[in-house]
């Protein structure tokens, strides 16, 4: 069985913040044997909600979005994904099904692992083990806060603190200083992510506009003040 | 050439056979429509279907279905390519993943004799990795 060589570990973009940062060169190597790489178009899915989970993604490049359909049969977006990151990894440890569905928003890569060889190589590198319970960690350190921010501050506060949070993670710095958004949300994505009805983000993305804080060209975002939008986001630490 | 493609890429597995498959592996329900792999990518396991029923297709134009008894994915998985065809299931199916680990099992350590030579006679040679087997 040969991989194709763009898709080895070693050569991976986002090996440094992936759960296999610490492997040897050796078990590197036997994770890249082992795995299996793909490219999702935009739109396909990896894992439909309500199926059964049977092993981890690794994003490679690419971002994805995680969904969850409600009773009402409403899409939300319940996390994005993107390199580095990994799906999958709750179900590994439980006999749950998947909560939620991942949808490539771009072209991306993402290499899977089946289930049991990530339980034999957690048994024998227990740094791969406290990789993904930082990754848990993490992912429930981001819930809990966003579960506080729904339920204690209003819809600007929220819309601030997501367009900082997609600065971080999908920011790239311009050359007159601005941080471009690098990452094609619809609004109505957005407002999924916020919890608030389309019409109401859009009223409030254009307040935003005339406030200085973010302005936009095409459908691009780009942040031009972020102290003030900080203020605006009452970021509480 | 259709024919030779299906003949390939669907593999039909007698009674015998299926009765020792299931009880190395667990049966899982699809209760909604679900792609399983697309078009001109690796499966990430192979699929034995239990019950109900499914499709391969190419570009929306080609549709080759497939039913119980039938295992899809298993040679691409193995040999590591991507596949000619996509593979979609109805909602109300149930299969079982054979993932590489388990096929490994299979072969390396021959838990069961027919299975083995099931895999076998229908694979590539296949070689163990040593890490598999430690």
């Amino acid at each position: 069985m040969t991989n194709r060589p763009q898709s080895k570990c070693h050569n991976c973009p986002a090996l440094n913040q992936s759960v296999f940062c610490s492997l040897n060169d050796d078990v590197l190597h036997e994770v890249s044997e082992h795995k299996v790489s793909n490219t999702y178009k935009k739109g396909q899915t990896l894992f439909v909600q309500g199926n059964h989970p049977f092993g981890l993604y690794c994003i490679t490049s690419g971002n994805i979005k995680v969904t969850k359909v409600g009773a009402d049969g409403k899409e939300s977006i319940v996390r994005l994904a993107s390199k580095g990151d990994v799906l999958g990894h709750r179900s590994l440890f439980t006999k749950q099904h998947y909560m939620a569905t991942a949808t490539a928003l771009e072209d991306s890569n993402v290499c899977f692992i089946d289930k049991k060889f990530i339980m034999k190589l957690v048994k024998k590198e227990p740094t791969v083990a406290m990789e993904v319970i930082e990754k848990l960690s993490t992912d429930m350190g981001a819930a809990e806060s966003k579960l506080s921010s729904l339920h204690q501050k209003n819809v600007r506060e929220r819309l601030a603190e997501l367009l900082l949070l997609l600065k971080e993670s999908h920011g790239v710095k311009e050359e007159d200083g601005l941080y471009r958004i690098n990452l094609k949300l619809t609004r109505e994505e957005m407002a999924t992510m916020i919890g608030t009805a389309n019409e109401t983000l859009i009223r409030f993305i254009s307040e935003f506009k005339n406030a200085g804080l973010i302005k936009q060209v095409a459908k691009t975002i780009y942040i031009t003040n972020e102290e003030e939008l900080t203020n605006w986001a009452h970021l509480a630490y | 050439m259709l024919e030779k493609v299906k003949n390939e890429e669907i593999i039909c597995v007698g009674s015998g056979v299926m009765d020792k498959v299931l009880t190395i592996a667990p049966v899982y329900c699809y209760d909604v429509h679900s792609f399983l792999y697309y078009e001109n990518q690796t499966p990430l396991v192979a699929y034995f279907i239990k019950s109900g029923k499914g499709k391969l297709f190419r570009r929306g134009d080609v549709d080759i279905p497939f039913g119980p008894g039938n295992i899809i994915g298993l040679k691409e998985l193995m040999k590591n390519e991507p596949s000619y065809f996509g593979a979609e299931l109805e909602a109300g199916s149930s299969l079982i993943y054979l993932d590489r680990s388990t096929i490994y099992e299979i072969i390396g350590e021959g838990l069961d004799k027919e299975l083995k030579a099931f895999f076998e006679e229908r694979l590539p040679p296949v070689k163990v990795p040593a890490y598999f087997s430690d």
